[in-house]
C-alpha cells in the first residue's frame, strides 16, 4: 500500500467519523443561522403560500431603531445587569459556605444546586405563587404593591430578575464549587501558615485564584440572561410584557412571530440580539480577561 | 528561634494510625532532617508543627509552650512546600512580602525586608516577575525567601528539592544549609532522599511506619544503625544484609566461612557496607547480576547463596566482572554488624 493510499484511507475514515455531528450541526444550526439572514431581508406574510416582499436592509434599520426594539433592548440590558452580578455573587457566597468542612454540608450542596436543574416553568410558577397579591408570601409579610408585582411597570422586571437570579445561582454555585475544589491545597495552606487572616485569605488568595471561574460565570450568565424568555411567557404573557417593561428581546422575537406575524422582523431582532450579545462577550474578553489569573500557567 | 518538642504524639486518620508515640526534640537552631520512606508519617509530623493537622494524642511544644489549638497563623513558623505553593497571581516581590502583610511593619519596612530576603537568595532582578515566568529553581528560591522574610521561630521544609533536576538539587542543597547556618533558625526538613539527609542535617531522625526508628548524626546512623531498617535505608547503597549462621565462633554465609566472632551458635543477619566487601578468587560464591558504573566507582550486584543480593563497591580502575560471570567475594572488615534474625534489632557484644 502506497503512502498516498494510506493518507486517503485515513482522510476518508476521519470524514466518516465527523459526518454525523457535522450533518446535525449543518441542519439544525448553520442552515437556520444563514437562512435567518435571508429572512431579515423580506416582509414575510403571516400565511404560507403568499409571496414575500423584498425590503432589503431597510427592514433591519427600521426594526432596530424602533421604540419597541429600543425599549426591549433596555429591558434586556437592565435584566442582565440585575441577574448576572447578583447571580454570580449569590453562587459564590453559597459555594464558599458549602466548601466549609462541616457536618451535613453535602445535603446543602444538593439543595443549593437544585435551582440549576429546575425548569424555568417550575421556577416561574413557584415565584408566581409567592408573589401572588392574595395568598402569596409577600402579602403575608405585609408587603403589597399596587398594581401587583407582575402587573407593575416598576416591579415586574425586578420580579423577573429575582427568578433569573434564583435559576442562575444554582449554576453559579456549581461552577464556584468546582472552582474552589480545584484550587491547589498547598497554596491555601501556605496562606494560612503565612499568617493571613480568613478575610485576607479570601480576598487576596481565593478570589484572584477563582478569577477564571468568575470570568466564565459572568460570560455564560450574560449570554443566558440576554436570551431570557421563560418566566416572561409563564407569568406575564403576550400583550402584557410591553406595558410592564418586561418585553425582553427574546420575548419580542417570539411576539414578532406569534402576535403580529412577520418572521422577517423576528429575524432582524434575532440578528441584532446575536450581534449585541457577541459584542458584550467580546468586550468582556477584551477588558475582563486580562484580570484573570490562570493557576496552571 | 525556638526548640520544638514532640511528646508522645500520635495521629490517626479514620482507622489509619499514621504516627505512634512520637517523641522528638529539635534543639534551638538545629537543622533536623526527618527521613523515611513514603507514607512513614514524616510529612504528617511536619504539618502538625505547622498547625495544618492536630495531633490525636500527645502534644507539640514550640519554645517550651504547647501549641495545642493554636491556629497556624499564630504559631510563627514558616513552611516551604514540595510544590513551592507560590501565589500565581502575585509578583515575586508580593509573594515574598505576603507574610509581612499580617505584621505591623510600615510599607517601607516591609519593602526593605523583601529586598533583603530577595538579595540573600539572588532574586533581586526578578522581583516584578510572576511565578509562571520563573524556572523551577527560581520558584524554589522565592518560596525560601517567603519563608525567611518575617524571621520565624521555625522553618518547616517538606521535600522542597524533589521537583528540581539532579544538578540544581545538589546546588540548592548546599545553599539551604548555608542559609540555615547564617540565620540560625531551627529547621525541620522532611525528605525520603537519604543523600539529602546525610549532607544537610545536623541530626537525622529516621522514621518507618509511623514510628521513630533512630535519631543521630549522619555518621552515627551510617556506622551504628540500631536495626536492619536504618542500616538498609541510610547510605547509598544501603548496608548489605546477609542471612548467616554462627557456628563455633565462625560466621557462615551458606557454607562459606567469612569472619570469626565469638558467641552462641545461632541464625543471625550480618550487615556489611558495600565498601567492606571485595571480589576475590575464593570466598562466598555468587553470580554478577548487574553493574552500575558511576564514573569514579562501580557497584557490582552479586546474587549470593539463598537468593540474597549484595552490592560490592569497587574503584572504576579495577577489572570489573562480566554480567552472568560466576565469582566470589570476601568480607574485608573484621567487625561487621549483627542483627537478630527474628527482631531485626542490632545485636551488640
Amino acid at each position: 500500500m502506497t503512502r498516498r493510499s494510506v493518507r486517503i484511507r485515513q482522510s476518508v475514515g476521519a470524514y466518516a467519523l465527523i459526518a454525523p455531528a457535522l450533518t446535525l450541526i449543518s441542519v439544525f444550526i448553520i442552515y437556520p443561522f444563514l437562512r435567518n439572514f435571508k429572512l431579515a431581508l423580506y416582509a414575510i406574510p403571516p400565511f404560507p403560500g403568499l409571496p414575500s416582499k423584498w425590503l432589503g436592509i431597510h427592514q433591519f434599520t427600521t426594526t432596530v431603531t424602533s421604540d419597541v426594539f429600543l425599549n426591549s433592548l433596555q429591558a434586556t440590558l437592565l435584566y442582565t445587569a440585575m441577574v448576572v452580578p447578583l447571580g454570580v455573587f449569590a453562587g459564590l457566597v453559597l459555594a464558599v459556605t458549602a466548601h466549609q468542612k462541616l457536618r451535613g454540608m453535602a445535603i446543602y450542596r444538593v439543595i443549593f444546586s437544585t435551582t440549576a436543574v429546575s425548569s424555568v416553568a417550575v421556577a416561574a410558577t413557584i415565584f408566581g405563587t409567592l408573589l401572588n397579591p392574595v395568598n402569596g408570601l409577600l402579602p403575608w409579610f405585609g408587603i403589597n404593591v399596587n398594581p401587583p408585582f407582575l402587573q407593575n411597570t416598576t416591579w415586574a422586571l425586578p420580579a423577573m430578575a429575582i427568578i433569573g437570579i434564583w435559576e442562575f445561582m444554582g449554576l453559579s454555585f456549581l461552577l464556584f464549587s468546582a472552582g474552589l475544589q480545584s484550587l491547589p491545597e498547598e497554596v491555601m495552606e501556605a496562606a494560612l501558615v503565612d499568617g493571613a487572616s480568613p478575610v485576607r485569605r479570601f480576598f487576596r488568595v481565593t478570589i484572584p485564584m477563582l478569577s477564571p471561574t468568575i470570568f466564565y460565570a459572568l460570560a455564560v450568565g450574560t449570554i443566558a440572561a440576554m436570551y431570557t424568555f421563560g418566566q416572561m411567557d409563564v407569568l406575564i404573557g403576550t400583550g402584557s410584557t410591553t406595558y410592564t417593561n418586561t418585553d425582553t428581546l427574546a420575548y419580542l422575537i417570539y411576539q414578532s412571530v406569534t402576535v403580529q406575524p412577520n418572521a422577517g422582523v423576528a429575524a432582524c431582532i434575532s440578528i441584532a440580539l446575536f450581534g449585541i450579545t457577541s459584542l458584550i462577550t467580546f468586550l468582556q474578553f477584551r477588558f475582563l480577561e486580562r484580570r484573570v489569573h490562570y493557576v496552571g500557567e | 528561634m525556638a526548640e520544638v518538642r514532640f511528646e508522645q504524639v500520635g495521629k490517626q486518620f479514620g482507622t489509619q494510625q499514621v504516627l505512634t508515640g512520637f517523641d522528638l526534640t529539635v534543639d534551638d537552631g538545629e537543622f533536623l532532617v526527618l527521613l523515611g520512606p513514603s507514607g512513614c508519617g514524616k510529612t504528617t509530623a511536619l504539618r502538625m508543627v505547622a498547625g495544618l493537622e492536630e495531633p490525636t494524642t500527645g502534644s507539640i511544644l514550640i519554645g517550651g509552650k504547647s501549641v495545642e489549638g493554636v491556629a497556624p497563623q499564630h504559631r510563627d513558623v514558616a513552611m516551604v512546600f514540595q510544590s513551592y505553593a507560590l501565589y500565581p497571581h502575585l509578583s515575586v516581590a508580593k509573594n515574598i512580602g505576603f507574610p509581612l502583610l499580617s505584621q505591623d511593619g510600615s510599607k517601607d519596612e516591609n519593602q526593605k525586608k523583601v529586598r533583603e530576603a530577595a538579595e540573600l537568595l539572588g532574586l533581586g532582578e526578578l522581583l516584578s516577575r510572576k511565578p509562571k515566568e520563573l524556572s523551577g529553581g527560581q520558584r524554589q528560591r522565592v518560596a525560601l525567601a517567603r519563608a525567611i522574610v518575617r524571621s520565624p521561630r521555625v522553618f518547616l521544609m517538606d521535600e522542597p528539592l524533589s521537583n528540581l533536576d539532579a544538578t540544581l538539587r545538589t546546588q540548592t542543597r548546599g545553599e539551604i544549609v548555608q542559609l540555615q547556618q547564617r540565620l540560625g533558625t531551627t529547621t525541620i526538613y522532611v525528605t525520603h532522599d537519604q543523600v539529602e539527609a546525610m549532607t544537610m542535617g545536623d541530626r537525622i531522625a529516621v522514621m518507618n511506619n509511623g514510628h521513630l526508628q533512630q535519631i543521630g548524626s549522619p555518621a552515627e546512623l551510617y556506622e551504628d544503625p540500631i536495626n536492619t531498617f536504618v542500616a538498609s535505608f541510610v547510605g547509598n547503597p544501603g548496608m548489605n544484609l546477609l542471612r548467616a549462621q554462627r557456628r563455633s565462633g565462625v560466621i557462615y554465609v551458606g557454607d562459606t566461612a567469612t569472619v570469626n566472632v565469638l558467641g552462641a551458635d545461632e541464625s543471625i543477619v550480618m550487615g556489611v557496607r558495600s565498601e567492606d566487601l571485595q571480589l576475590s578468587n575464593s570466598g562466598v560464591p555468587g553470580v554478577c547480576s548487574a553493574l552500575e558504573v558511576l564514573g569514579s566507582e562501580v557497584h557490582v550486584h552479586v546474587d549470593a547463596p539463598g537468593g540474597q543480593t549484595v552490592v560490592i563497591r569497587q574503584a572504576a580502575n579495577v577489572a570489573r566482572p562480566r554480567l552472568g560471570e560466576t565469582l566470589s567475594f570476601i568480607v574485608t572488615t573484621e567487625s561487621p554488624l549483627f542483627f537478630d534474625a527474628l527482631t531485626l534489632e542490632r545485636l551488640r557484644a
